[in-house]
Order: C-alpha cells, then structure tokens, then sequence
C-alpha cells in the first residue's frame, strides 16, 4: 500500500528553547484513518502545521503524494481538506459567501456537493459569520474543509465545540469520505473518538513519538481489566497467577488486570465459586496511560 | 477572486479616505479668496512668525495669493493625510490573516504566498492610482468652480501625483512592518506613528536647512516650492523614491514567504 504522508526525522523548534517536536518519523498509508494522540502541548498542531507549510521546519522534511510538503506546498494543497482546531473565518462575510470564496481556489464550485454538506451538518448558509457560535463556525469548517473532495483529509481536534450527535454525524461523514477512498490524518486527545475512528494511531509526547501501532493489536496486547465476584463473599488470593497487576479487593469484589493467556486465567478461576465475573477491554485512556507510565 | 474579495475588503476605507482628502481640497480651495484679497495683510502676519516656522510649515518660499502657490500649500497637507492612508494600507493588508486569525484559512489554500502577497500590492497599487486620478479630477474642477483662476494643469498633475509617489514610500514600508510582525493588533497607531515620525524629520529638516535629512524623508521628496521652480520632479529625488518602494515591496515578499504562521 502507497503512503499518503512520510514524515521523515520532521524536527520544530521555534526558538532555542522552545520545542515543537522533534525528530517525527512516521507514515500514513492510502486509504487508512490514521490517529494522532497526545495531550496539549504534546506537539500534534505543529506536526499538522509543517504539513501544511504553515510553519517551516527546522530540520527533518515530509512528503505528501510522494512530493516535499514546502516545495510543493500549493500543489499538494489541492489535494488536502484541512480542519484547524481553532476556526476562524471573515465574520462579515455570509456563510455562503465564505464557502463561494474557498471554493474558489480550487476551481469550479459544486454547488450541489455544497448543499448536500451544509444539510448534512445542519448549516444555515444564509447566516454572517460573525453571529454563528462557536460550533457553527466548526461546521463551517467542516463544510470548507470536504467541499473540494479533498484526498487528504487532515483534522486537528476536530470535534471540539460540537455537540454529541453532531460528533455522530461529522464522524459519519468522515468514514463516508474514507470509504470514497479519502486518507485521514485526524489528531485528538479524546481517546474514545479515535478508537471509534483509527485503524491505525500514533501517540505523541513532549514532541516525540512514543508508539505507533495498529488499535486491534494495542488492545490485544494490552491488559484487560477483570473483575470477579466470590459467592461465599471470601476473598480469594489470585495474585500468584502471573500477568497479574493492580489487584484490589473489596469485600467479595476483586479487581484486576491481566496481562498473558486468557486460558490460564479460565483455568485458574475455574475451581472458585464465582457469583459473576466481568472481562473487559481497556479503554484507550488506560492503555494510554499505561505508555505513559512506562516511559 | 482572491483579488476581488481583497478590493471589498479595502474599498470602504478607501471611499472615506479619499472623501475626506477631497473635503480638506475644498475647505482650503474656498479659502483661496481670503488669501488672495488680503494677500498684503497675510503677509505682514505671517512675517511675524519666527523663519524657521514658516519654514516649517511651508510658509516660506511660496507666494499664497497665487493659485499654484495656494495649491502647493494645499497639496503639503493633503500629502500628509495621503501618506497615512498609503502606511495604513501598506501595514493592513500584509497583517490582516494574522490580525483576523484567517492565516489557516488562506494559507493552507492552494496558492502560493508571493501570489497572496502580490494580489494584496496589487489592490494597494490600484486603489492609490485611484485615488490620486480621483483627487486629480475632482481637485481641477473645484479649481474651476471654486477657485476660478487659470492654472497650469501639469503643474497640478505634478503636485497631486507628489502624493502618490510618497503614497508609495510608505506603502513599501508599512509592508515590510506587517511581513515582519508575528502580528499587529490595531493598524492606525502604528501606521500614524511611522508617517508622523517622518514628517517630523521634515519639520527638523525644513527649519534647520540640514540637506542630509533631505534623503531620510519622503515628505521633502517632492515639495511644492521645488515643483513649482523646477516645473518636474527633482530627479534623485523621485530615484531614491521609487528605490524604496521597489527593494520594500520587494524585502516584504521575502520576509512573506519565510514566516511562521503560528497557531491563534
């Protein structure tokens, strides 16, 4: 499979202390949904913004279709959709107006794919600019960012300022657009919206990246939390079983996590008198702290 | 298109401009008569005002009860407010992304930055050009009307376009202000600063006759006296002129294309 971006050694300071990121390498390949974690701060704008040719970096390079993101920068930017965390566009102008003028750098407007997105997304087209709350603007957004068929879709915390079931929609759309063939680089720090979205992630800390995984394998790999519950109401010693850590136990509840083979564990569990028992998948939140712990 | 939408985005302020530039043309025109009838008594008081005062002011060498003498008084003023129109627009529209927070908007558009930075020169080259034809027009009719004295309409063309010739120092300059500033929050303290700074530099230089600061400032460029004795331009003058717009706009470009745009 082609990749879409490679992000070769991609290196920001803005000034001497400053750091942006440094030493960035990873791919997105064609077709996928590729995540982008970390908290704020961790660096993911700026790895975005380089992309973009928005910053310039300070060493390092990265390529999109194949081609150098600065030298190539307004070729390359046909092909790309992009969302901003922070939207802002020119309050006076109407929402329709505003969507006419970005469509018109990438030649003809489709005025149908327009209204298809505003409906979509619920947008009142004949509101200013300057009136729309926050969210609005977010969908103005959207609508600009996917107007052009884009693709390269490229959202920095997309969802912020939108409210659950619109979330629902966006994300509809984005898988729709994927399923059209369009990439996806998408960063977050919500964890759960990634795991709905990502086949693939990588996780950014102070700058650097600190993993790159597929989601099915990070959570195969990862704990599961386990909690059992004993009939008799007596506790029950488990923690000579390895793979075992933070072990709690409440009264006749114990809970867990487990690391290792699950048929060992069935096994081991087999011979108490359970009242019930629950296995769990982390959520990516655990798993994440986890990285971060061991780091 | 991205032409388009820059022009209606500078066009009102533009309008009130260039009113007001006609308004201060014919406030001073319709005082013409006064100067002419009591030419003797002007005189006398102006004599009583120290030299370098008159100087200063422009007062000194031109006679103000002749018409091109009256305009070239006329056109000093009008120069001024021109220039800080000309460093408004010069500083506006290099730092309106930033200013607006639109940079992620038009930046990661696919269009190349010296192609952003040459629609922004190019509506500011338009709009001067405009303004001074308007103010050329306009400003003979009101003669006309007005003044009704015959007048040499080269010499006005001369006096009026001395406007946008300083028009474009700034312009250049105040490029090179918005290119280099991450970001300017309120345009007009910085562009009045900038214009009064030099204008101030001519007042000094007027009145103390120092021919170094001549080369400093666009306002003793191309001064009315000088226009009507000379009947053109002095040469060096309007080099050193147009040399500053060119390397400005030219430094802005340069100063456009290696900038960060960083997160609002």
């Amino acid at each position: 499979m082609k990749n879409v971006i490679e992000f070769k050694h991609l290196t920001k300071y803005y000034n001497k202390k400053s750091r942006g990121i440094i030493d960035v390498s990873f791919d997105v390949r064609e077709g996928e949904i590729f995540g982008f974690i970390g908290p704020n701060g961790a660096g993911k704008s700026t790895t975005i913004r380089t992309l973009l040719s928005l910053i310039y970096p300070t060493s390092g390079s990265a390529t999109i279709f194949g081609k150098d993101c600065i030298l190539y920068g307004h070729e390359i930017r046909r092909e790309i959709g992009y969302l901003p965390s922070e939207v802002f566009y020119y309050d006076n102008m109407k929402v329709l107006d505003l969507l006419k003028y970005s469509a018109s750098f990438y030649g003809k407007l489709d005025m149908k794919r327009l209204k298809e997105l505003a409906d979509i997304m619920e947008l009142d087209l004949t509101r200013k600019i300057d009136d729309l709350s926050y969210g609005n603007k977010k969908k103005v957004g959207i609508v600009q960012g996917l107007l052009h068929n884009p693709k390269l879709i490229i959202l920095d915390e997309p969802t912020s300022g939108l409210d659950p079931l619109m979330q629902q929609k966006f994300f509809d759309l984005i898988k729709a657009e994927n399923a059209k063939g369009a990439t996806v680089l998408m960063s977050s720090h919500i964890l759960t919206e990634v795991q709905k979205l990502c086949s693939r992630v990588a996780i950014i800390k102070e700058g650097q990246i600190i993993k790159i995984e597929d989601i099915q394998t990070m959570r195969e790999t990862a704990y599961k939390k386990i909690r059992l519950t004993f009939a008799d109401g007596q506790p029950f010693k488990l923690a000579e079983l390895p793979g075992i850590s933070s072990y709690e136990q409440n009264g006749s509840d114990s809970t867990f996590l487990y690391k290792g083979s699950v048929n060992a564990l069935v096994q081991t569990i087999s011979g108490i008198d359970l009242a019930n028992v629950t296995i769990e998948e982390p959520d990516l939140e655990e798993i994440f702290l986890h990285y971060y712990k061991a780091d | 298109m991205m032409l388009l939408f820059e022009f209606r985005k500078s066009f009102r302020s533009w309008l009130n401009f260039t009113i007001g530039l006609l308004l201060t043309f014919t406030i001073f025109a319709s005082f013409f008569d006064f100067f002419r009838e009591d030419a003797a008594l002007m005189d006398q008081l102006l004599q009583n005002f120290p030299e370098e005062f008159r100087a200063a002011f422009g007062f000194a060498n031109v006679n103000l009860s002749e018409v091109e003498g009256y305009l070239s008084f006329i056109i000093s003023y009008i120069v001024l407010v021109g220039a800080v129109y000309g460093m408004k627009l010069g500083v506006g529209l290099l730092s309106a992304e930033p200013r607006e927070k639109t940079s992620d908007f038009l930046l990661s558009k696919p269009v190349r930055r010296w192609e952003i930075v040459a629609a922004k020169l190019e509506i500011a080259l338009i709009l001067l050009v405009a303004q001074a034809l308007a103010l050329f027009t306009l400003g003979l009719a009101e003669i006309k009307i007005i003044i009704k004295q015959p007048i040499d309409v080269g010499i006005f063309a001369l006096l009026v376009f001395a406007m946008l010739l300083v028009q474009l120092f700034f312009l250049g300059i105040g490029s090179v202000v918005a290119a280099a500033a991450s970001k300017i929050k309120s345009i007009m303290p910085v562009a009045l600063g900038i214009v009064f700074f030099f204008f101030i530099i001519e007042l000094v230089n007027e009145s103390l006759h120092l021919k170094e600061l001549t080369y400093l400032t666009p306002f003793a460029y191309f001064k009315g006296s000088s226009i009507l004795t000379l009947r053109h331009y002095e040469w060096p003058l309007l080099a050193i002129d147009l040399t500053i717009f060119v390397v400005a706009t030219g430094l802005s470009f340069w100063i456009y294309q290696r900038k960060d745009f960083h997160a609002v």
